[in-house]
């Protein structure tokens, strides 16, 4: 057994490396700049320099290495440079990258690319006309190598006789003009060979070993790394994530975990029961109400709940609001506190339980219905043990097995927590954390959650294995021998 | 017996099922106005937390704006009574100096830190060059200061200073109200920053990593504990964070022997009645009416219009609470593609006829009625018809379809092959009149709009598919203007606009939020004279110039502008509710006379 415990766990560590790096790139692909979207919270407000802006976000970018290539390896043509990415400005990047596919020649690129740039942005802040700008803003979008030199030779027509233009914009014009001649006689050949870039430094590997010695830390400004227990900091809340989740996730497997509790404790009995009735009136009774039950989507369940057991028109039973210490004097003892506590915990359970019922109950239905004419359960019978023992004593423990593979996806669904619940009956889980996270491109909160579900899947899964060697003694974990 | 079961559950839903709502003409059972809470004690409601109270990080988070106004002080406050800016921790507005670049200040004498010392110009320095820090992480504050050059101690008056500006700029002193003061003491005990100027910060060449003691401790200050652990926390504000649960509640107590209980004032900006005010964040819609139901909340600026419309027909929590639909500065708008080319977006709004007879077809008053229910202001143009500049001559375009076919025959648009849809010729090519329609996939009226939108528009032979996008994702395609139009709103406050991040064309191709590609030469330079003229009175013709200009122009079709729900508890007198943020003053609710049980109350 315990060989195969630590045969797991040395399983896991790939498996962890591989979720987490999965999780990781994905959240990269996804669209939306987390600097944006942090720049726009708390609406969008109508000042501020657009100059100012632009440097301000440059600056964040680097700060939080969303400048840096996001692995170890990267897969370009031979032309392009392992360098691309340094180029801040995104449009500009991209825009230089289609341009190195047209041409094959790096260096020139990126002579025309920064010459071009530059001459664009003089033209616009300069008193230019609108002719002017508006073809030069254009030549910085254009990436096809005939369709720019039409461009261009329009910009000698129009611009080139020096009149038009202050010293210093010719002096760029004649810069960028004369980068274009070797722009268009690159090789770009070289843009059909594959080619493989090494990158010592990445998001990747600043995610893992922070951005200071990846052996000894140090040096270190912005983050120590998840292998020294730093998950990185929260992009909207500026937040350590680790202490950001460790607040939600309590909640979230308190309900989980105790909801699947109260929901096996009456489901394994009443499927039970059922079994034994089967076919009878109880048994056709129960079945279509937990099916009833079923049928009814969480999020009107919830609502229906609230606005019939805590509404002052119908019943008020139940506090709308989630428990909240602060409403308690501070002098309140634990035992006030669980005492306070338990009100609010009547809805948010039953909404997370109601829908288990079915499928629990008929689960165990069905397996006890299959267990209770083997020989074990007729030699029961025959011993004389009653029927109630015999039920859920002997039938019951066998007929486990199905419900053993549904818990282990219970731990990682605690994580996950679950939004509509944890949104109308305000409870601070994990759910709505993921969706604020998710709307924020908040990665590195994203990342760790969907990091932190993987481990629990792995335990959940571990566990299950043993829950299935309890329950059937005929499963062997350890390898036998021959 | 389970027959029996059976029956009485049917029954009992069956009961439950014809319970009609409470009819407003039936005597209540529920709390009369004695049995109010007597507590001195405020509990608002708030839709979200704030992502953090950091002193220096988040300038642009209104619920962080809201909070600092009861825990931390400014030397300019924004006067959200009579929409105008107020002293706060200087004696009066500054003397400005001939050039409009030298503002002199003089700091009050009253105001003390919580460890008893007073306010000195050295914790103003602190602060400003702490902003200026390249160091500090506040990509959102950066650009409001970037334009202060230095900062000069007034050699005879050890309150006085003055700040220097890099060019006029009308505002120059309202900057200062997104600013609280720091105390040094509390935040720099070694004064790290004492050794550098705000000369030094503004410098590009200016290199942080050669000053590691700097980088250290900037390293630690911009540590997001400082703005969520409450023993991190301080401020001149008659307030102090005591506790912060999160997502559910943070709560603010009042400070004994504050330095604002010694003026005897019964200013609204200078009162502090209440002993606590605790905000709770409550998301979900149900849960904010029944709260308001049981009396569990005093007051809230953002009740769904929905639940408000409903919480006004019951008489209780008429009785109970004043609630008001307030107008505010934001405005709703339909903005289009004007500079297609860049994306190759379909070509259909690079005229200014078609982009008026879009206007003319606008379900603005549908929308306003269906979706609002009636809780919205139509607007005509870039400046709140409630803003002191408002162009009056401006009046927001009606329905008019006939006007609208007319102009759009004008541009040259016919339903050439007869399938409903119109075409016209651009450029030797037929392109069709058909444009998708973004709008933030963030809540169901925006869909809801876009498809009135859709509907509206589809009568006059032009197809906008609607094309909900996820927050950042609708981000995204407007910066890289790789959309055709796109619904939305842009916030705004009683203090005038800075025009040039959203009107300027420099903050098209750059990275302002010009995403329609509007403006030429001389919308430009209508707002660089705007930003560059300090004189209030001389702005406004500049200001309704430029209104003209963008509503002849139709960049947007311009919608409404929504309304504040608000509500305030009657058990709290001075309930005033105002259309600049944060809407309400918690500070001066004072708890007022609680009627003797079986008193008759009307309210």
């Amino acid at each position: 057994m315990l060989v195969y415990v630590l045969r797991r766990l040395m399983i896991a560590v790939p498996v962890m490396v591989a979720i987490s790096l999965g999780a990781f790139l994905l959240m990269n692909a996804m669209p939306g700049d987390p600097v944006d979207r942090w720049l726009a919270s708390g609406g969008n407000t109508l000042k501020s320099s657009p100059a100012a802006l632009q440097s301000e976000k440059q600056r964040i970018r680097s700060q939080l290495g969303l400048d840096l290539p996001l692995f170890y390896v990267s897969l370009a043509s031979w032309a392009h440079p392992d360098t691309l990415y340094k180029v801040t400005n995104a449009k500009k990047r991209i825009w230089m990258g289609r341009l190195l596919e047209n041409s094959g020649n790096w260096a020139a690129v990126e002579r025309f690319g920064h010459a071009a740039w530059a001459y664009a942005e003089g033209v616009q802040h300069s008193e230019q006309g609108e002719y002017l700008k508006k073809r030069l803003s254009r030549i910085v979008q254009i990436s096809d190598l005939s369709e720019m030199r039409q461009h261009l030779d329009s910009l000698y027509g129009k611009a080139s006789n020096g009149c038009l233009l202050s010293t210093d914009l010719c002096a760029h014009q004649v810069i960028f003009l004369e980068a274009f001649d070797n722009l268009a006689s690159g090789s770009q050949w070289k843009t059909w060979i594959p080619w493989v870039h090494f990158h010592r430094e990445n998001r990747y590997h600043r995610w893992l070993f922070g951005d200071g010695n990846w052996w000894t830390g140090k040096g270190g400004t912005h983050s120590k790394g998840l292998l020294r227990g730093d998950w990185g900091w929260s992009i909207r809340t500026r937040e350590p994530v680790g202490s950001r989740l460790m607040g939600r996730i309590g909640w979230s497997v308190f309900f989980t975990l105790l909801g699947i509790v109260l929901a096996l404790a009456i489901s394994l009995p009443l499927g039970a029961w059922m079994a034994r009735k089967a076919n009878r009136s109880f048994d056709r009774w129960t079945g279509a109400l937990v099916l009833l039950l079923y049928s009814i989507p969480v999020f009107v369940a919830a609502v229906a709940l609230l606005m019939l057991f805590a509404n002052p028109d119908y019943f008020s039973w139940f506090p709308v609001a989630f428990f909240d210490s602060d409403r308690l004097p501070p002098q309140a003892s634990t035992w006030d506190k669980l005492l306070a506590l338990l009100p609010h915990l009547v809805l948010p359970l039953v909404t997370y339980i109601y829908g288990a019922f079915a499928f629990l109950s008929r689960t165990i239905r069905i397996a006890v219905i299959e267990v209770l004419p083997a020989n074990f359960i007729q030699t029961a019978r025959a011993k004389g043990l009653s029927e109630p023992r015999i039920l859920f004593r002997h039938a019951l423990r066998n007929a486990l097995l199905p419900v053993v593979t549904i818990l282990a996806h219970v731990l990682p669904a605690a994580l996950g927590g679950s939004v509509l619940i944890e949104s109308i009956f305000s409870i601070p889980g994990m759910g709505r954390e993921m969706v604020m996270a998710v709307g924020y491109r908040d990665y590195p909160v994203v990342i760790a959650i969907v990091t932190l579900s993987g481990l629990f899947s792995i335990i959940g899964y571990l566990l299950a294995d043993l829950t299935y060697a309890w329950a059937d003694p005929r499963i062997r974990l350890s390898k036998t021998s021959a | 017996m389970i027959r029996k079961i059976a029956w009485l559950l049917l029954v009992a839903t069956a009961w439950v099922a014809c319970q009609s709502p409470p009819d407003p003409t039936k005597e209540e059972k529920r709390p009369r106005p004695s049995d109010w809470s007597t507590e001195n004690k405020v509990s608002f409601h708030l839709k979200a937390e704030p992502n953090g109270l950091h002193p220096t990080h988040g300038l642009t988070d209104d619920l962080r704006y809201f909070m600092f106004n009861y825990t931390q002080m400014r030397l300019i406050q924004d006067d959200i009574i009579s929409n105008t800016i107020r002293p706060s921790l200087v004696r009066s507005l500054p003397e400005t100096s001939a050039d409009q670049l030298t503002f002199t200040y003089e700091l009050r004498e009253e105001p003390r830190w919580d460890d008893g010392t007073p306010l000195t110009i050295d914790d103003v320095l602190f602060t400003l060059k702490l902003h200026k820090c390249p160091l500090t992480n506040n990509p959102g504050a950066k650009p409001y200061i970037n334009n202060l050059k230095a900062f000069e101690p007034v050699a005879e008056n050890d309150r006085a200073f003055r700040l220097v500006m890099k060019q006029p700029y009308f505002q120059n002193v309202s900057f200062l109200v997104d600013f609280p003061i720091l105390q040094q003491s509390f935040h720099d005990p070694e004064n790290q920053l004492g050794d550098f100027t705000i000369a030094q910060f503004d410098d590009p060449k200016f290199r942080a990593s050669e000053y590691p003691q700097l980088v250290t401790w900037i390293n630690e200050h911009n540590d997001g504990k400082y703005g969520r652990n409450p023993d991190l926390m301080n401020g001149l504000g008659p307030y102090k964070i005591t506790s912060w649960n999160s997502d559910q509640s943070l709560t603010l107590q009042k400070k004994p022997g504050h330095w604002m209980d010694e003026l005897g004032d019964e200013s609204p900006f200078e009162s502090a009645y209440p002993g606590q005010i605790t905000f709770r964040f409550v998301e979900d819609p149900n849960a904010i009416l029944l709260q308001f139901k049981q009396q569990g909340f005093d007051g809230s600026t953002s009740i769904p219009v929905d639940q408000m419309l409903q919480l006004q027909q019951d008489p209780e929590f008429n009785r109970n609470y004043e609630s008001k639909f307030v107008p505010l500065y934001n405005y709703t708008f339909m903005g289009m593609n004007q500079k297609p080319e860049e994306k190759n977006r379909n070509p259909v709004f690079t005229d200014r006829l078609t982009r008026r007879a879009v206007a003319l077809l606008a379900p603005a008053d549908e929308i306003i009625q269906v979706l609002y229910q009636g809780h919205a202001n139509r607007i005509a143009g870039v400046v709140s018809p409630l803003k002191p500049d408002y162009n009056t001559e401006l009046k927001p375009l009606k329905r008019n379809a006939q006007r609208a076919t007319e102009l759009l025959k004008e541009a040259g648009w016919a339903d050439k092959d007869q399938d409903g849809i119109l075409e016209r010729t651009v450029a030797g090519k037929d392109i069709r009149f058909t444009f998708s329609l973004t709008y933030p996939a963030v809540s169901d009226r925006w869909k809801d709009m876009a498809r009135m939108f859709s509907e509206a528009l589809a009568e006059a032979g032009i197809e906008a598919v609607p094309e909900g996008l996820e927050f950042g994702n609708f981000v995204e395609k407007l910066s890289s203007h790789n959309f055709d139009a796109a619904l939305m709103s842009w916030s705004s406050q009683a203090r005038p606009d800075d025009f040039t991040q959203v009107w300027h064309t420099e903050s098209w191709s750059g990275s302002g939020s010009n995403f329609f590609g509007f403006g030429n030469a001389y919308s430009d330079s209508l707002i660089e004279a705007y930003r560059a003229t300090v004189d209030d009175d001389a702005r406004v013709p500049i200001s309704q110039a430029f209104q003209q200009f963008v509503f002849d122009d139709q960049p947007y079709v311009f919608l409404l502008a929504s309304r504040r729900r608000t509500a305030l508890h009657r058990r709290f007198e001075n309930r005033g509710m105002y259309s600049e943020k944060p809407g309400v003053l918690l500070n001066f609710l004072q708890l007022g006379e609680v009627a003797p049980r079986g008193a008759a109350f009307n309210p």
